[in-house]
């Protein structure tokens, strides 16, 4: 167990048996966030209790989003206008690489994931010697999701299917982890919701090892307010299809 | 006939555009190929007629609109396909920003 700089709360990492001599990896939590003043910084305590090392990337929030993950503890990597949260991805990624971490778990500022799931995680990664962890919200705890969000969700598990040719359960889940050597080989270049897809595409072609396991997530009034409308699977589509035109 | 004259004006300026774009030559070619097409029409639109009936329109007047509609099409995709080149350009930058100066809470 360590002590985290940031907060003061007890930190995960890894945890291991005292009479194991590895190294402990420095896992390095990215969440993005755009106008999540009212949860960012519960969200980022949350993560201190798992691992100190935490970086809230802004994605040009005209709120205090970035005040209030600094005051709960967080480093902020400020974009200074709106991208997208694929593109805030990236940024965080490439943050938490030059900071010398071992493994990076990404993460929504809604609140809709669970913190404590990355302890499961990071064993599941260990056990398979798995490349990438995606949280699968299906077989473990949902609540609160709606109809609509299912149907989505759905037709999101189609899309991934016809075109990577992987039977990924939950390809848009927030909550993933991955290796330094995996997410040095990753680079999204999709700056909106379209990346979660071009993420598994490149997955596959770069043949790394992915695996799931069962998270929780809690959707609320709030969450579900943030979250995507149906209409936008239409752009995911269509910057999927310009995204591959585009070298 | 005061038609032909505006219409023949504006396919020239687009010849004009072709030839000042002649370094992007598939884009430059294209565009001087539709304007030429174009210019024959003006002039001899019955010709528009006979190759309409030849690919199956009836109507010379529908085959320029289909034409059109396909060259719109292309049109809007390759400004689309600049745009995100434009988007990844800007995306570099704003996160090269981003990264110079992380910010902590002392």
């Amino acid at each position: 167990m360590n002590r985290s700089p940031n907060s003061g709360a007890t930190s995960l990492e890894i945890r291991r048996p005292e009479c194991d001599t590895r190294e402990e990896k420095r896992i390095w939590i990215v969440i993005t966030a755009y106008q999540e003043s009212q949860t960012v910084g519960q969200v980022v305590r949350n993560c201190l209790s798992q691992s100190p090392y935490v970086v809230v990337v802004d994605d040009g929030s005209e709120d205090d989003t970035s005040q209030r993950a600094l005051e709960a503890g967080a480093r902020v990597v400020r974009h200074i206008f709106n991208l997208g949260q694929g593109a805030a991805l990236q940024t965080g990624i490439t943050f938490a690489l030059s900071e010398g971490a071992d493994l990076i778990v990404t993460m929504d500022a809604d609140g809709q994931h669970d913190p404590s799931d990355i302890v499961d995680m990071v064993a599941a990664f260990e056990a398979a010697g798995a490349d990438v962890v995606l949280g699968d919200r299906f077989s473990g705890r949902t609540i609160g999701i709606t109809w609509r969000r299912r149907i989505i969700l759905k037709c999101a598990w189609f899309l991934i299917r016809m075109t990577s040719g992987r039977a990924i359960s939950d390809s848009q889940i927030g909550l993933r982890l991955l290796s330094a050597d995996a997410a040095r080989k990753l680079e999204i270049t999709q700056n909106r919701m379209a990346y979660a897809s071009e993420l598994i595409n490149q997955i596959t072609r770069l043949n790394l090892k992915i695996i799931e396991t069962p998270v929780s997530v809690t959707y609320t009034r709030y969450s579900i307010r943030k979250g995507q409308s149906g209409f936008n699977s239409i752009n995911i589509l269509i910057d999927l299809i310009v995204g591959r035109l585009v070298k | 006939m005061i038609i032909q004259f505006i219409l023949t004006a504006g396919v020239c300026i687009c010849l004009l555009y072709a030839f000042n774009q002649i370094k992007r030559w598939p884009l430059s070619f294209a565009i001087a190929l539709v304007a030429t097409l174009g210019l024959i029409f003006i002039w001899q639109p019955e010709w528009s007629n006979w190759l309409a009936v030849w690919v199956g329109v009836s109507r010379g007047a529908d085959l320029m609109f289909y034409i059109w509609i396909v060259i719109s099409m292309f049109v809007i995709l390759n400004l689309h396909i600049r745009n995100r080149v434009v988007d990844r350009k800007l995306t570099a930058i704003v996160r090269e920003l981003a990264l110079i100066k992380p910010q902590r809470l002392n």
